[in-house]
């Protein structure tokens, strides 16, 4: 909503500056978002009145005007039609910006100097008209400053209006707001026109057969008008609210949408047929061209204004291209009129055509303001377009406003906010908003008839909002709640998340956070088969593109883009993980089940290139690695991994594991499909790693077992063996434990070497045993037999060769 | 005799000056001082000497005996005090460490965020992101056909199930599932479909939620205050601006002073000073009446925050969209 400061201090006399004003409206629930400044080139343009006429020398579209500009005559050069003598017109003088950006100088035009010059509207930035310079009151006093002599708009609030405050949607709203705030007086501009001629109830009629959909409908009747050009301060506020003037009677109508909020429409009453307004439904897929020339199919939910033959206007939204005022029109019916919100709104939207008028209607118009706007156009008409409005008006109103009656408790609202305060002082910032307060019997009660341009008060804690806001928010104590100290329950998958991020960054992940969006290509990218539950994905009807038109159902496609996005800056080596629902779509269910996940991807080198650690590219231990430090790190042991059964599509076929804990599987592990990194452009390997938080959630958390410290110390013992390089480490690692006496407490593998003076197909692997006893120290005597019984086995079962 | 002695005196002093460590100095004591050592011999052998060069000899290998002693507690004493500046490690390699992963920035935000609020006692709930029209919108107040829609511009997977627009459904999910009174505090994602250069199509908030028998404006200011006190510093003023919100009355928008210009006014606050940080009220009764509970038993307060915007201002990140490309040199800030 944009408000002209001098046109809003017309209604209110408040004494504060642009900037105070913007502060109280502020925190008084009108967000100013600006302070617009118009006309700040103007201010060394003033009125001046021509003297003489005279042909310019050298050519012949140009005259030499001189004028009266308050000191001496001045002569300008002026190309415009219209200069002639006695003439009241805008001189701007060099240094003059005028609208548009022309600076104003000192010129030299066809041999004659020219010191500055006479400006048309469209120069001054009041209006669109160019056609000649501008004709002015010839009552001013030449000299005068243009701005102070038209009283042209300098400053314009811009406020951004709540959907709960329609009436704050013009400048007799907001200056309500504003006396409220002041305390100052509001002053209603003059509304009743002078009435000649034969009343309008002989003329014309109105009869509404929708009174659900249009609760009021007054008109007045104007007659004998001359279409025209606005007076220069009219267009100037319209502009300044962003209007574009278009005549005189049209203007009317806007500025007093502008100035009471009542959206208006002014009919040529010549073009209605039989002299009759009909206000009623449309019929279904009827047909009706809006005044901007399209032509619109209507549903049945349409409100159509009609003559007694056609329809003339789409209710609220819009005027009919048949009816709208022309330049020959005489004969003026004006409509202000209350449609019901949902209404215009579904058409409104249905349309997609959203107005002025529609919006104001939407939002609640003050449905007992109808008649004053009526009387107040056709007043403005009979002043500035020579009207002759007919006595009387005509004023059907089906559905009066019915106030509310609000019982209140001066106890509740200031308990409600926090504050102490007494009747009087409780009841006093809802008199100054223009409310009907009274008393109750007790010193405690009263009640508020909010009038019909505050119908968003229904209830007693509205009354206790508007309290609040004209008393002032800042007002109101800060205070700390009482309340039982009780320990929520705790958070445990909140918690379980945390310590999953902790973790994987100890390790070296960065997090990343993707859109839970995906491409529809996705479930392709990742090869999954026609039947894969992944593939049910949930779509979006109004997405904002095709890449983001499902929601995900696997965080991979996501962590793939971010790796090809980081190598494309060349950041080579890149360890990502996200935390993060995907969305599972479920054929029974309103909802889509959000699964909780964690993904992680590795690529480049494990350790970024340094003085010190070798150049290791990421591998899929690297990926088990990070399995591991994640889960045994959420407390959880015995993790079990293998390759799954069946190898999920986007991953390696044996370059995968499953790991498991309890016999619940918690996730998977392993080389992306080559094929799968190149749908998104990764040109190296990467290791994907994938939990499901959900399982990962019911085992974590179980408090850790404390065993006794070991009393005496242990053995250790060292084997290494040269393998076939297609033996498993793992099955050696298992093959150590076959029948193991107790006093064996851990194998490890400490060492994998592949190289000289192995053969080539070889590899070496060393084991370390430990024993130990918990009655005694054991002695390398006694576990020698064991250990070496071990090595026997490992090298006849897997074919090795012991190595010194 | 004597040259021996000499001899003798000047390897024991040279060896010592080069021990580089204890051990060695253990051995050149047994060496040249121990009962078998090349010094005690030689003056063992003072015997075989003629009787006029006895004393004179005893007295050199005394002396020498004592120079190497004396020597080897100099030796003793360097070596405890560790080598020359200029003989240890280049102090100059860049250390040896782990990589170290960061959390992204959300993340961070949010655990301040959510740290304030749980130490004050609110409980920590997740609720699902895709929602039906009933708790995202009707539920919370806001009726279909009602213009405040126009607020929030939805993403919708059917008539009646939505993208979550902000993270207010978990007031209404909580307040089913449990009686007041109750305070909790709900982190997670929100979805609008906009998309420029200071909105993304999601986003993340923090929603809290405080109700009791006798919550009031006054302890919503309370505890928001604490919280900016928290986040954003103990001298950073707020302010608390009449707002809308249909799930809430009265509203207000929290304002905190700007806390790149010091509410000097500069390009990030508008010139107003003012940063708008989170948006808060008191719970209007018509959700409470949604959830089954009595609005005249019951009051209390509803607030909601950006993530992305308050890491915004607490480290000076000046694009939304960084928050969601993942790139490591954003990241790696952090």
């Amino acid at each position: 909503m944009l408000v002209p400061l001098k046109w809003l201090g017309e209604f209110v006399d408040h004494g504060l500056s642009a900037d105070e004003l913007a502060a109280a409206l502020t925190m008084g629930g009108l967000e100013v978002e600006g302070v617009i400044e118009r006309h700040q080139g103007l201010d060394q343009v003033v009125v001046a009145r021509v003297l003489k006429v005279e042909p310019h020398p050298n050519a012949d579209r140009l005259s030499l005007v001189t004028v009266d500009a308050g000191d001496q005559p001045q002569t300008v050069v002026c190309g415009a039609p219209n200069a002639r003598v006695d003439l009241v017109t805008a001189l701007a003088l060099p240094g003059a910006v005028l609208a548009g950006g022309l600076e104003v100088g000192q010129a030299k035009i066809r041999g004659v100097v020219s010191r500055g010059m006479l400006a048309s509207p469209r120069e001054l930035g009041v209006s669109d008209d160019h056609s000649g310079i501008a004709e002015l009151p010839a009552s001013l006093t030449p000299g005068t400053p243009i701005v102070e002599a038209l009283g042209l708009e300098t400053q314009v609030l811009e406020i951004g209006v709540t959907p709960n405050r329609g009436d704050a949607l013009s400048l007799l709203g907001v200056a309500r707001d504003v006396a409220a705030l002041t305390g100052r007086p509001l002053t209603l501009p003059p509304d009743q026109p002078p009435e000649t001629g034969e009343p309008i109830d002989t003329q014309a009629a109105v009869e509404i057969k929708a009174p659900e959909a249009c609760g009021r409908y007054a008109a007045r009747l104007v007659r004998s008008v001359t279409i025209g050009p606005s007076p220069l301060w009219m267009c100037d506020r319209l502009m300044a609210c962003d209007l574009r003037p278009i005549n005189n009677v049209v203007d009317i109508t806007n500025y007093i949408l502008m100035e009471l909020g009542q959206p208006l429409h002014a009919f040529d009453f010549n073009r209605l047929a039989g002299g009759r307004i009909v206000v009623r439904h449309a019929t279904p897929g009827e047909k009706f061209t809006t005044l901007d020339g399209t032509e619109r199919q209507l549903s049945d939910q349409a409100l159509l204004i009609c003559d007694s033959q056609k329809p003339v206007a789409l209710a609220g939204v819009m005027g009919g291209l048949n009816s709208e005022i022309a330049d020959d029109t005489t004969e003026v019916l004006i409509e202000s009129a209350f449609f019901d919100p949902l209404s215009i709104r579904r058409t409104s939207k249905r349309l997609g055509l959203s107005t002025e008028s529609s919006y104001r209607f939407e939002r609640t118009i003050d449905q007992d303001g109808c008649a004053r706007a009526a009387h107040r156009a056709a007043r403005l008409m009979a002043e500035l377009a020579g009207g002759q409005v007919a006595p009387g008006v005509i004023d059907v109103h089906p559905r009066p406003f019915k106030p509310a009656n609000i019982t209140c408790s001066t106890r509740r609202i200031s308990r409600y906010l926090g504050l102490e305060l007494d009747r009087d002082q409780t009841m006093e910032p809802l008199v100054r908003l223009g409310l009907t307060v009274s008393p109750g019997q007790d010193d405690d009660s009263f009640t508020v008839r909010p009038p019909a341009f505050r119908p968003d008060l229904e209830r007693p804690v509205d009354i206790s909002e508007e309290v609040a806001r004209i008393y002032g928010f800042d007002h109101i104590p800060v205070r700390s709640p009482v309340a039982e100290l009780a320990a929520p329950p705790r958070a445990a998958d909140q918690r379980l998340r945390g310590r999953v991020r902790d973790l994987m960054a100890a390790q070296g992940f960065d997090e990343a956070i993707n859109y839970s969006f995906a491409h529809p290509a996705d479930v392709d990218h990742l090869r999954l088969a026609p039947d894969d539950p992944l593939r049910r994905v949930v779509s979006l009807l109004n997405p904002l593109s095709v890449e983001q038109s499902v929601l995900r159902t696997s965080l991979l496609p996501g962590l793939l883009a971010a790796v090809r996005r980081n190598l494309g800056h060349r950041v080579p080596d890149v360890a990502l993980f996200e935390v993060g629902r995907v969305f599972w779509s479920r054929p029974d269910e309103q909802l889509p089940r959000e699964p909780m996940r964690m993904g992680a991807v590795t690529a480049g080198l494990a350790q970024p290139a340094s003085w010190w650690a070798g150049e290791q590219p990421v591998s899929l231990a690297h990926a088990r690695g990070a399995a591991e430090f994640l889960l045994e790190g959420l407390g959880l042991d015995s993790l079990q991994f293998a390759a799954p059964q069946d190898t999920p599509p986007y991953f390696q076929a044996g370059a995968c594991l499953a790991v498991e804990s309890s016999g619940r599987a918690l996730g998977r592990l392993g080389e992306v499909h080559p094929r799968v990194r190149a749908a998104y452009d990764v040109d190296r390997p990467v290791f994907y790693l994938e939990m499901d938080l959900d399982a990962v959630g019911q085992l974590s958390g179980r408090p850790p077992v404390f065993k006794p410290l070991p009393r005496f110390p242990g053995i250790t013992l060292d084997m290494a063996m040269a393998v076939d390089q297609a033996v498993p480490a793992g099955q050696v690692i298992a093959a150590a434990w076959d029948d193991a006496p107790d006093t064996l407490r851990d194998v490890s593998l400490f060492d994998v070497y592949q190289g000289k003076p192995l053969a080539k197909d070889q590899k070496s692997l060393g084991l370390r045993f430990t024993y130990r006893d918990d009655q005694r120290t054991l002695t390398e005597q006694e576990v020698l037999p064991d250990f070496e019984a071990r090595v026997a086995t490992l090298l006849k079962r897997f074919g090795g060769q012991r190595r010194a | 005799m004597f040259a021996k002695l000499q001899e003798t005196l000047e390897d024991a002093l040279a060896q010592v000056a080069e021990a580089a460590d204890a051990e060695t100095l253990s051995r050149l004591r047994s060496r040249f001082l121990g009962r078998k050592g090349r010094l005690t011999s030689l003056l063992r052998q003072t015997g075989q000497l003629p009787a006029d060069q006895r004393p004179a000899f005893g007295q050199a290998a005394n002396q020498a005996k004592q120079q190497v002693e004396a020597a080897l507690a100099q030796a003793k004493e360097r070596l405890a005090a560790g080598p020359a500046a200029d003989q240890g490690p280049d102090v100059t390699l860049p250390g040896i460490r782990p990589r170290r992963g960061r959390l992204h920035p959300v993340t961070q935000a949010m655990r301040l965020v959510l740290d304030v609020f749980t130490r004050l006692g609110f409980d920590v709930v997740q609720t699902p992101e895709v929602e039906t029209d009933w708790y995202c919108f009707e539920a919370l107040n806001l009726p279909p056909d009602h213009p405040a829609r126009d607020m929030q511009d939805t993403f919708y997977i059917n008539d009646n199930v939505v993208l979550r627009t902000h993270t207010s459904p978990a007031q209404i999910r909580v307040m089913e599932a449990n009686q007041p009174p109750l305070r909790i505090v709900c982190p997670g994602k929100a979805f609008r479909r906009d998309s420029d250069v200071t909105h993304t199509p999601m986003f993340h908030q923090v929603e809290g939620l405080m109700v009791g028998a006798d919550i009031a404006f006054a302890d919503l200011k309370g505890i928001l205050t604490t919280f900016v006190h928290q986040v954003f510093g103990d001298d950073v003023p707020l302010r608390f601006r009449p707002s809308f919100f249909p799930f809430t009355e009265p509203s207000a928008e929290v304002d905190i002073g700007c806390v790149v210009c010091r509410g000097q006014g500069c390009r990030v606050c508008g010139q107003t000073g003012w940063l708008e940080i989170l948006g808060s009220g008191m719970v209007d009764p018509n959700v409470f009446i949604n959830v089954g509970y009595d609005p005249d038993e019951v009051t209390g307060f509803a607030f909601g925050m950006g993530v992305e915007r308050i890491a915004m201002l607490l480290w000076g990140i000046d694009d939304l969209r960084l928050f969601f490309q993942n790139d490591l040199r954003f990241l790696r800030q952090f």
